[in-house]
């Protein structure tokens, strides 16, 4: 909870906007004047020209279909992830015979990247929905994993003790004490998943799916049409940091005790 | 020893029944199988040839994007108006995926060496940049001071004090884009290998299994090595960060 | 534990019988003791505060009657019945307080009731009131919609204590709460606290309270009766009757017989504490 004076908290974020257009003018005139200066228009097109595309994508609908399926792909394979992930990494967390069993597995599959995989589920599912969404799946699922555990597992023993020397039964504590003291790093490690689930739907897109972001830019690319492919990439970029804005606003929301504490 | 039954119980009961499973089908990857094509695979050379070739590709792009990230992650770590003017710049690329910027850079630079360098350098610039700046503007002022009053050069104090205070998060950012850095390179290759054309590289090994033998043996045993090759990377930065800080506990 | 020691138990009127309590840590090869043959009758709705230099395992023992802890020897009993486990009947305010930093000042004094058995048959609105009782009881209104982080030390010491006092405990087991207070603030509320445990109501009103702390002056302030205990290992050195009148406040404070009480217990244990200072 930030109680600073609403007033200055105002003119601290006019601040922050203008020094933020003026760095990003400044960006924009040095590309424009590169890209005059380059004879090649396919090789670097002029940020008017990126716009023009983003413009014509848009208007054509082009871009918010391919934007909502990638981000409804993210979505599935994030949710089923989490819904996977969280109730293990807490019996992980809780129980060492749980993490004894689980820990060799886990350290095997975790260090072969997601995208390795997709040779593989090529295979498996062949080019289509499936595909993405099981690579995305498999990048977002070992960082909740292993946020979980590490946040049940470092719960604090004082809070347990006090719970308990409260009478309560050991579900309680579970639900009660073991779950909101490990939501802060299960909000952190869904940040970290979804970031890189994000970096995956596009490598999964560009090599296995008909449709999406990541198959978007590949298409252009082979047409050659540089401005749209440039489009698509903003596109990307700006999608990635607004679901990290979101988790975070989320994270503050449901652990407003966490955001202060970090600080300190 | 009772634990060790326990953690040896799951990996084995699930390689087992894989085998059993697989036995099935005859093209079906089993572990025997797989033991075997890696033995083959070793013996040609050519896995040890494909991972040579990425390996040497991140170590050139992780190196092209330490050499410029440590720097400007220190100039703006410490000269609050530098860090002020170039974070929006930071905060918009950020966010943008290197495998997404692998259409232009095929572009730019065709599908080789210089390609993989440039999508290393930019997946792993950004955790080193960040980790790095947020090491230099943790560093305790009185720590900086302390050497003020003792009458020690700006220059010398950047490199006796603030440098060694913020090596443990450039360290831990280096140890982060180099796990960045390796998945990007495969992910790479596999998208130049689905364009055919330039040469080897684990990732493109993988592609060319999948589209022209069907060698599913093969595929198993380049995730076997990606992921052993992550693996030792992340330790061997890990014991680089234990030795060059013994008295920071990461 | 026979039929014959519960009774006599009983017939001596003790709340909480301690007898040769003992515990060690580490492996058995080569223990560690931190408590040695400690035996103590804890009275019905007495004060009573436990001292002794750092080691003398004086946290261990309230972990054990909290039941946190198993003693390693001996007998614990409460009301004639052995101690397994920790109970709602006793309820325990941590040295460092404990807070569940993601509940409220008013959902951190109200979890016990909502979530344990101290508030079995309690309708909400009944709960809601014992809660807003203790809140303004310690003098925390206003600060209900807070979180621990939001609150200076003596703030989170006072929902502490609050915590402590809605859940209604037969028994309240204090593990040096004052001590990470400056100190005013820590003499005001030594005062509240026994203003709260109820030093001006009849004896047979109040609770049984077991304190521990590191200060002399704040255990015999408090107490009815002060236990030394020595170090490596913790052993019973002494029970000092503190027989000052109540209600106690600054003019007991200033009195000499609060001096020389203090004086007295602090002799029969500063050579240990001299020699805790060195390790």
């Amino acid at each position: 909870m930030i109680r600073a004076g609403a007033p200055w908290e105002l003119i601290r974020w006019f601040g922050g906007m203008l020094i933020y257009c003026r760095t990003m003018a400044v960006f924009l005139l040095a590309w424009y004047l590169a890209a005059e200066a380059v004879p090649n228009k396919l090789l670097l097109p002029s940020p008017l020209a990126v716009a023009q595309a983003l413009r014509e994508s848009w208007l054509d609908g082009e871009l918010t279909a391919n934007a909502g399926i990638s981000l409804l792909r993210l979505l599935v394979s994030v949710a089923a992830a989490a819904v996977l992930a969280i109730p293990i990494g807490l019996a992980m967390g809780r129980s060492r015979m749980i993490s004894d069993l689980l820990e060799w597995p886990v350290e095997l599959l975790r260090p072969i990247a997601g995208i390795a995989w997709i040779p593989l589920a090529l295979f498996i599912f062949g080019i289509g929905q499936r595909l993405p969404i099981f690579i995305m799946f498999y990048t977002a699922f070992f960082p909740l994993l292993l946020g979980t555990a590490a946040g049940a597992q470092s719960v604090d023993r004082r809070l347990i003790a006090a719970a308990r020397t409260m009478g309560l039964s050991r579900g309680t504590i579970m639900r009660r004490v073991v779950v909101p003291a490990a939501l802060p790093s299960v909000l952190v490690s869904l940040r970290l998943a979804v970031a890189a689930s994000w970096t995956a739907v596009v490598a999964a897109e560009l090599v296995g799916a008909p449709s999406g972001l990541g198959y978007a830019i590949e298409y252009y690319r082979s047409m050659l049409a540089t401005p749209t492919v440039m489009a698509f990439i903003v596109v990307i970029g700006l999608l990635g940091f607004l679901t990290d804005r979101a988790l975070r606003w989320l994270g503050d929301a449901l652990a407003p005790w966490a955001r202060t504490e970090g600080r300190q | 020893m009772n634990r060790l039954a326990l953690k040896l119980a799951l990996p084995i009961l699930l390689l087992l029944a894989w085998e059993l499973i697989a036995s099935g089908s005859p093209r079906a990857p089993r572990p025997s199988t797989v033991l075997q094509a890696a033995v083959a695979m070793i013996a040609s050379g050519d896995l040890p040839t494909g991972l040579a070739t990425s390996l040497l590709r991140v170590f050139l792009g992780f190196a092209t994007a330490s050499c410029l990230a440590v720097p400007l992650g220190i100039v703006m770590g410490s000269v609050a108006v530098v860090e002020r003017n170039l974070d929006p710049l930071v905060e918009s690329f950020r966010p943008i995926a290197a495998i997404a910027l692998l259409p232009l850079i095929i572009l730019w630079l065709g599908t080789g060496t210089q390609a993989a360098v440039a999508i290393v350098a930019y997946a792993a610039f950004f955790p080193i940049l960040i980790n790095t700046i947020a090491g230099v503007k943790r560093i305790e002022p009185s720590l900086m001071r302390a050497a003020y009053t003792m009458g020690v050069g700006t220059l010398t104090r950047m490199r006796v004090v603030l440098l060694p205070a913020a090596l443990p998060a450039i360290l831990v950012g280096m140890r982060i884009g180099l796990g960045v850095a390796w998945t990007a390179i495969i992910a790479a290759e596999l998208a130049v290998g689905a364009k055919a054309g330039g040469q080897g590289g684990i990732g493109q090994m993988m592609f060319v299994f999948y589209a022209y033998s069907v060698e599913l043996n093969g595929i198993v045993v380049c995730m076997v090595a990606v992921g052993i090759v992550a693996l030792l990377l992340d330790r061997a930065l890990r014991f680089a960060l234990a030795r060059a800080v013994p008295w920071s506990t990461p | 534990m026979t039929d014959a020691e519960m009774t006599d138990a009983k017939m001596t009127d003790a709340k909480i019988r301690l007898s040769g309590i003992g515990k060690s840590f580490g492996a058995p090869a080569a223990p560690v003791v931190a408590v040695q043959d400690l035996s103590l009758d804890i009275r019905p709705g007495e004060f009573l505060t436990i001292v002794g230099p750092s080691g003398c395992g004086k946290t261990t023992v309230l972990n054990m009657l909290a039941g946190l802890e198993t003693p390693t020897t001996g007998t614990m009993t409460l009301d004639g019945r052995p101690i397994r486990g920790p109970g709602a009947e006793r309820g325990v305010m941590f040295q460092d307080y404990a807070l569940f930093p993601w509940k409220t000042v008013r959902g951190n004094i109200g979890f016990g009731l909502v979530h344990g058995p101290a508030g079995a048959g309690l309708s909400a609105a009944e709960r809601e009131e014992r809660v807003r009782r203790v809140i303004e009881l310690v003098g925390l209104t206003g600060s209900e919609e807070k979180y621990p982080h939001q609150l200076s030390g003596g703030m989170r010491q006072r929902v502490a204590l609050a915590r402590l006092m809605a859940n209604e405990p037969q028994i309240l087991l204090m593990d040096e709460p004052l001590a990470a207070l400056d100190a005013q603030t820590r003499i005001i509320l030594q005062d509240e606290l026994l203003r709260i445990w109820g030093q001006d109501k009849p004896a047979a009103e109040r609770r049984t309270v077991v304190y521990i702390t590191h200060s002399i002056d704040e255990a015999v302030f408090l107490a009815d009766r002060v236990v030394v205990l020595s170090s490596h290992p913790g052993r019973l050195k002494r029970i000092v009757e503190i027989d000052l009148p109540r209600p106690r406040d600054d003019a007991t404070r200033l009195s000499k017989a609060f001096a020389d009480l203090c004086q007295s217990i602090w002799q029969s244990i500063r050579e240990e504490a001299y020699r805790a200072t060195m390790t």
